[in-house]
C-alpha cells in the first residue's frame, strides 16, 4: 500500500531536523579543525 | 603543511569518518523510510502500521479487558482509518532505522575487525600493528568517527520522535479532549442527536460513510485516528474529524446494521427536533399535525425561508394529507406504524431538521406497542418508539370528550354533536396512559416541553362558546370543566407546559386558533428560528382582529 502523505511528511520533517542538526555540528567541527590547521601551519 | 598532514593522519581520518557517519545515517534513513533499497536484504524498509492492525490490536485489548469477544452484538469495531504517526508508526520507524544502522555498521566493521584483531586474513596480525601501524590507526579512526556521528544522529532522531510521542500524549491529548468537550457542549445545546427517518433510531450522530469508498466511520471524534483530520483506512480519503465538520464531507448513514438508511447531508451536525403528537382516538391529532405543518410552511414561504421535505415519503404523505384537509376530506388515521414527516428549514450549517410523528390513537392503548423496539411494519411492534426520543410532546385534547364542555356545546347547538366526531376516550385517561408508560420506560419527561392542544376550537366558537386564547386562561377553563389531572399534573411532570386552542380549517397565520402556534412554540423553545420571531409566539396567544378580550 502506498505510504500516506502524512506519514511521509512526519518522516521528512524528523529526518530533516536530525540531519540539519548533525550537519551544523559537523560543519562547526570541520571549520574549527580547519582554523586550527591554518593556525598550526 | 604536508608534514602536518602526515603527523596528524589519524585526525584527518577521524574527520573524514565523521562525514562518512553523516552519509551513513542519511543513507540509512533514505533506504529504511523511503524504501528505496535495491538490495532489501541489506536494508529492510520500515513496515507500515496498517489501519487493520490498529483495529485488530484494539479489539484484542478490549477482548482481554472485558473477558468476552468484542465487538458484541450492536457494537462496532474501531473504525478503519490510519492512526496517528506517533501511535505506533514512529516506534516502528525508530526500530527499523536502528536495526538497519546496526547492520550497516556490522558490515562496515567486519573486514577491519577480522583483519586487525582476529587474524582471519593472515597468519599474523603483528605486521599491521608494527610495520603498517598507520593503516589500522587510520582505518579505526575513520570508522570511529563514522560510528560516533551515525549513532549520535540516530539518538537525535530517537529523541525527536520520543518528544513528539510525549507531546502527543500530553498537550495534543488535552487538545483532543478539549475538542471533544467543546463539540459535546455544542451538540447538547443545539440538539444535534440524529434521527433516522426510516427506523426512527436516534443516536448522538450517525455513521459517516467515506464519499470515495463508502467505508463506515462510526466515531469521528478526535482520537488516535486523527486530531483534526482522519484518513480513511480503505481508500485514503481525508476528511475532518468531529461530527459537526465530518457531516458535510461524508455521507450520513443510519448506524443500525439492519437499517443502513442514507440520511440527508448535515445529519448529526445540525439541529434535529422531534415532536411526537399523542392523544385519544379521533382527538384531532392528524388534523393538527398537517394544519400546523401547513401553517408553518406558509409562514416560511412568506418569510422567504427555504424549506423542503427530507425524504420522498414525507413529501408524498404531507402533500396528500394537506390537500385532503383543505378539502375537508380527512379520514381516520389507519392503524399501523407511526407516520413521520421530516422537513429541513434553511440550508447548509444553519439548517434545522424537524420530525413530526403521528400514530393512530389505538396504538397508544396496545401494550405490545410499548416495547419501543425497532419498528416492524407487520407486527406494529415499536410503532410508538418515536415517543421515547422526542424532545417535545404535543398532546391533542378533544374538548368534546370533556362531558361538561360537550353538554355546554349541545345546549347551545343541539345539532352540533351529530356533526362532530368525538374522541372515544376520556382525555385524562389517554393523557395518563401515555405518561405512565413514558415514566415506566424511563423517558425523561421532566426535561421536555408539553403543548396541550385543545382541538376543534372553531366548532366550539361556532356553537357560541367563549374559547379562551391565553395559555393560563385555557388551563383554568379546562380545570373548571373537570380536566384536573392534566392541568394540575402536567406542570409538575414537564419542564414547561403551555395550552393552545386550535382550529384546523379557515385559520390564517397570526390569527386566533392558528394551529401553527403550538408547533412554532415547541420549535422555538429548542432554538429553531421560526419566522416572525416572538411576535407569533407572544403571550397571551393572538386574538382575532376586533375580538374582545
Amino acid at each position: 500500500m502506498k505510504t500516506p502523505q502524512y506519514i511521509t511528511a512526519f518522516r521528512t520533517v524528523s529526518v530533516a531536523i536530525t540531519l540539519a542538526f548533525i550537519l551544523l555540528l559537523l560543519l562547526g567541527d570541520a571549520l574549527g579543525s580547519l582554523a586550527a590547521l591554518v593556525k598550526g601551519v | 603543511m604536508i608534514r602536518f598532514l602526515l603527523g596528524n593522519f589519524y585526525l584527518i581520518a577521524l574527520q573524514a569518518g565523521l562525514f562518512f557517519g553523516f552519509f551513513m545515517i542519511a543513507r540509512t534513513f533514505w533506504l529504511t523510510l523511503w524504501g528505496q533499497a535495491k538490495n532489501p536484504q541489506q536494508f529492510l524498509p520500515s513496515m507500515l502500521y496498517q489501519p487493520k492492525q490498529y483495529q485488530d490490536e484494539k479489539l484484542q485489548a478490549e477482548t482481554k479487558r472485558l473477558g468476552v469477544p468484542v465487538p458484541r452484538p450492536g457494537e462496532f469495531p474501531p473504525d478503519l482509518a490510519w492512526p496517528l504517526y506517533t501511535f505506533r508508526q514512529a516506534g516502528i520507524d525508530k526500530k527499523a532505522v536502528r536495526a538497519n544502522l546496526l547492520a550497516y555498521h556490522k558490515r562496515l566493521w567486519t573486514w577491519p575487525v577480522n583483519t586487525f584483531f582476529k587474524r582471519r586474513y593472515g597468519k599474523h596480525r603483528w605486521p599491521w600493528w608494527v610495520l603498517l601501524f598507520p593503516v589500522p590507526v587510520s582505518v579505526l579512526s575513520f570508522l570511529g568517527g563514522a560510528f560516533l556521528v551515525s549513532w549520535a544522529s540516530y539518538w537525535v532522531y530517537w529523541g525527536l520522535l520520543t518528544a513528539s510521542w510525549w507531546l502527543d500524549h500530553t498537550v495534543i491529548a488535552v487538545l483532543r479532549g478539549q475538542l471533544r468537550a467543546r463539540e459535546g457542549r455544542r451538540r447538547k445545546g443545539k440538539h444535534t442527536a440524529a434521527a433516522c427517518m426510516k427506523c426512527l433510531h436516534v443516536t448522538p450522530w450517525p455513521a459517516y460513510a467515506c464519499r470515495t469508498c463508502g467505508e463506515r466511520h462510526h466515531d469521528v471524534m478526535p482520537s488516535d485516528l486523527g486530531t483534526f483530520f482522519r484518513k480513511c483506512g480503505r481508500c485514503g480519503t481525508t476528511f475532518p474529524t468531529l461530527p459537526s465538520r465530518a457531516a458535510w464531507h461524508t455521507r450520513a448513514v443510519c448506524k443500525r446494521a439492519e437499517c443502513q438508511q442514507e440520511l440527508p447531508d448535515g445529519t448529526g451536525a445540525v439541529r434535529d427536533i422531534r415532536v411526537p403528537i399523542f392523544g385519544a382516538v379521533a382527538a384531532g391529532k392528524t388534523r393538527f399535525l398537517y394544519s400546523s405543518l401547513n401553517s408553518l410552511q406558509q409562514d416560511l414561504d412568506r418569510a422567504r425561508v427555504k424549506w423542503e421535505y427530507l425524504d420522498e415519503p414525507s413529501r408524498k404523505t404531507a402533500e396528500d394529507w394537506i390537500s385532503r384537509m383543505q378539502a375537508d376530506k380527512v379520514d381516520k388515521t389507519q392503524d399501523g406504524p407511526a407516520t413521520a414527516i421530516s422537513m429541513r428549514l434553511r440550508e447548509g450549517t444553519h439548517a434545522d431538521f424537524i420530525h413530526l410523528f403521528d400514530a393512530a390513537g389505538e396504538q397508544f392503548s396496545n401494550p405490545g406497542n410499548w416495547t419501543l423496539g425497532y419498528g416492524n411494519q407487520e407486527t406494529n411492534a415499536g410503532s410508538l418508539r418515536f415517543l421515547e426520543d422526542g424532545q417535545a410532546l404535543a398532546y391533542v385534547l378533544d374538548p368534546f370528550s370533556v362531558d361538561s364542555i360537550r353538554e355546554q356545546a349541545a345546549s347551545r347547538d343541539p345539532s352540533l354533536l351529530s356533526r362532530v366526531t368525538i374522541a372515544g376516550m376520556d382525555p385524562e385517561v389517554s393523557y395518563t396512559e401515555v405518561l405512565t408508560q413514558l415514566r415506566g420506560l424511563g423517558v425523561p419527561v421532566e426535561s421536555q416541553r408539553l403543548a396541550v392542544i385543545v382541538s376543534k376550537a372553531d366548532l366550539l366558537s361556532g356553537a357560541g362558546l367563549a374559547v379562551p386564547f391565553d395559555s393560563g386562561d385555557i388551563a383554568r377553563w379546562l380545570a373548571s370543566n373537570g380536566v384536573h389531572n392534566v392541568t394540575m399534573g402536567a406542570p409538575r411532570e414537564f419542564r414547561e407546559v403551555r395550552y393552545f386552542t386550535v382550529a384546523s380549517l379557515g385559520v390564517s397565520i397570526g390569527r386566533a386558533h392558528d394551529p401553527g402556534v403550538p408547533l412554532r412554540w415547541l420549535l422555538a423553545a429548542h432554538g429553531v428560528k421560526v419566522p416572525g420571531g416572538d411576535a407569533l409566539l407572544a403571550k397571551p396567544a393572538r386574538r382575532p382582529v376586533g375580538a374582545s378580550a
